[in-house]
């Protein structure tokens, strides 16, 4: 089996300067808050409060995406940026040791 | 629709493979309680839901369990990597090898395969929502009965994670009771 290793999961300033591992992390962060203030949204939709948070998480998790989907590998199968070659199936899975 | 994106919702990192508690925490994925049956049971009643915010919080649940579904079964893959043959037989893995090897089949600690009666949706609002908070907490009683058969930190942190979940959704679920 090919085993292409993104460097999704690199810790290492390669890449121009990206740590893959670390943007990764702040990215599963961010998304969690996200899943968790939508929940409380779906059942409080017109609490100003919870829209401000969920408005302040999309717009620095919009950041973060583009950045790790164009350095470190596609999110979802509709992220692939490389012109030359198809990554989205590049190891590793996140079940793997080395995607955590 | 769902699209797949390529990262678990909560980190799992386990160094030492151990079987024994894979065999116990296979429950949270084919077992009555478990992650399958609260996002099948969730994903199917919301058709049926006349309020579009109860829709949409059994949809995020729904889609979230799948999400847990993931990394119940991330846990029980680094639990049984590359194990030997001596391992395999003294953890009593040996029953659920001989039939799948290492590969991740739904099942409860039990050996029984994954049963879709385990779920009811039954196109009653009030009806589905009670069964929506016993499942959470049926579910969050199988966490505390992992947590006391397990003492790996980096087992327990990702089972922690999952057992606070149900707490949060029995509270949205409390939520749309009152709501509806």
């Amino acid at each position: 089996m090919i085993d292409n290793r993104q460097n999704r999961n690199s810790s290492d300033c390669g890449c121009q300067g990206i740590n893959c591992r670390g943007l990764m992390k702040k990215l599963k962060v961010i998304d969690f808050a996200i899943t968790d203030t939508v929940l409380y949204l779906n059942a409080y939709p017109h609490c100003q409060k919870a829209l401000e948070h969920y408005r302040q998480l999309t717009a620095e998790r919009a950041m973060l995406v583009d950045a790790i989907n164009e350095k470190c590998g596609p999110m979802t199968h509709r992220d692939n940026k490389s012109c030359s070659e198809w990554t989205w199936t590049n190891g590793p899975w996140p079940w793997e040791l080395d995607a955590n | 629709m769902w699209i797949y994106e390529k990262k678990l919702e909560y980190p799992v990192k386990i160094k030492n493979p151990n079987p024994t508690l894979a065999k116990i925490i296979i429950s949270q994925l084919g077992g009555p309680d478990g992650e399958i049956g609260a996002s099948m049971r969730y994903l199917h009643q919301r058709y049926s839901c006349p309020y579009n915010e109860i829709t949409g919080i059994l949809t995020d649940i729904g889609t979230e369990e799948l999400a847990h579904v993931e990394m119940v079964s991330a846990i029980l893959y680094q639990l049984t990597k590359d194990l030997s043959e001596e391992e395999i037989k003294k953890s009593g893995f040996d029953t659920y090898f001989v039939d799948h090897t290492a590969g991740i089949y739904p099942v409860a600690a039990s050996g029984v395969p994954f049963d879709m009666k385990y779920i009811a949706s039954k196109g009653d609002l009030l009806t589905d929502i009670h069964e929506d908070l016993a499942a959470e907490q049926k579910a969050r009683t199988t966490y505390d009965n992992i947590l006391r058969l397990c003492d790996d930190p980096d087992v327990r942190d990702p089972i922690k994670f999952l057992r606070q979940r149900e707490l949060v959704h029995y509270q949205r679920f409390g939520d749309a009771k009152q709501s509806g």
